[in-house]
């Protein structure tokens, strides 16, 4: 069973490695670290499935202005499969 | 058709335009376009301006119709169509009439128009980035921006404005002064889009905007030269601002194709 909780510098090198090819490093990194910091989630704390989906939701409507909606919505696909599926 | 293929396209018709016309100014000096030459070019900046237009229109569609982007793209495709119809009717001058079109002439209706799609497009998409959240710049940074670009756009045209003999019409003066005006405006908006678009270096985006800022920035160029050209008052083709043209739409199609690459492949 995949665990509940997610590492959030897991999540910043996730993001990193998929939109940054798109973005550019440099702001993939500082952009899922101020959704972070939004969220109030520390990088030294782990972060609940639930906390990972507002990351990603709040990424969505700024990649969705650079590759369109759908292939947004691929690409968070794409991290959110990088931490496996859901724990029930 | 692959993207690879229309990218090669695009490259390989404003190549073949360009060199065409190089190769005539080589020749025969820079006495104007005519002929075989001019209608090898004609047909690179219809081809190369209508490309840019559907695609274009094709992120709108893509981007969604109702987004801010995609309204962005939708005005920037529709300022490259009718660049587009412009230049089909100055063929028909050219070709049917056997004569160059007439300053004023209906086909600036088309050119001026243009202008504003082209800048409100190049605004709607440091909007739309803005909105989602990018950092696009402070409102400082824009007035520095703006106050700087009008200036040395002003400077570079000042002699277009002030040519002209006194019994020009006056609507008339305002027609010829209106293209470097509109030209100053633009370079204002690609300045706006450049400082936000800067982040994205290293990203695909980057090279998105880095075309279409070219693009313009060229066009601009070929507008200038095409305007110093013809305070000369000689009837011809201009092969350097044409040149600058056939670049220009190349770049903007180019960009415009990347970004469809982005949504699609």
């Amino acid at each position: 069973m995949e665990s509940s909780s997610v590492d959030p510098a897991v999540v910043i090198k996730a993001a990193q490695a998929v939109l940054g090819a798109y973005v550019g490093e440099k702001v993939a990194r500082t952009w899922t670290s101020e959704m972070l910091r939004n969220l109030q989630i520390g990088l030294m704390e782990e972060m609940s499935r639930e906390q990972l989906e507002a990351v990603l939701k709040g990424l969505t409507p700024g990649l969705a202005v650079i590759v369109g909606p759908a292939k947004a919505a691929a690409l968070i696909d794409e991290i959110r499969g990088r931490f496996g599926p859901k724990a029930a | 058709m692959k993207r690879h293929h229309l990218d090669l396209l695009l490259y390989g018709v404003a190549a073949i335009a360009i060199a065409a016309v190089g190769g005539s100014m080589l020749a025969a000096g820079a006495n104007g376009l005519s002929g075989v030459t001019l209608a090898v070019h004609v047909a690179a900046k219809w081809l190369l301006l209508a490309t840019g237009a559907w695609l274009s229109l094709r992120n709108a569609s893509a981007m969604g119709a109702g987004t801010a982007i995609g309204r962005a793209w939708r005005l920037f495709g529709l300022g490259i169509g009718l660049f587009f119809i412009a230049e089909l009717g100055e063929a028909f001058y050219q070709f049917v009439l056997h004569t160059l079109n007439p300053f004023p002439s209906v086909l600036d209706v088309f050119y001026i128009l243009a202008y504003p799609l082209l800048v409100l497009g190049l605004v709607g998409f440091v909007r739309a980035y803005s909105a989602v959240g990018y950092p696009m710049g402070s409102t400082r940074d824009t007035v520095i921006i703006t106050v700087a670009l009008v200036a040395v756009g002003l400077a570079g045209v000042w002699p277009v404005l002030t040519a002209g003999d006194g019994d020009t019409p006056l609507w008339e003066k305002a027609l010829a002064a209106a293209y470097p005006l509109l030209d100053v405006a633009l370079l204002v908006a690609v300045g706006l889009l450049l400082r936000g678009a800067r982040q994205f270096g290293g990203g695909h985006a980057w090279e998105v905007w880095a075309f279409i800022m070219a693009g313009m920035v060229v066009m601009v160029a070929g507008d200038f030269v095409y305007a110093y050209a013809s305070l000369n008052a000689e009837d011809v083709v201009d092969p350097i601002s044409e040149m600058l043209f056939v670049a220009s739409y190349a770049l903007l199609a180019r960009g415009a194709l990347r970004q469809l690459d982005l949504i699609e492949a």
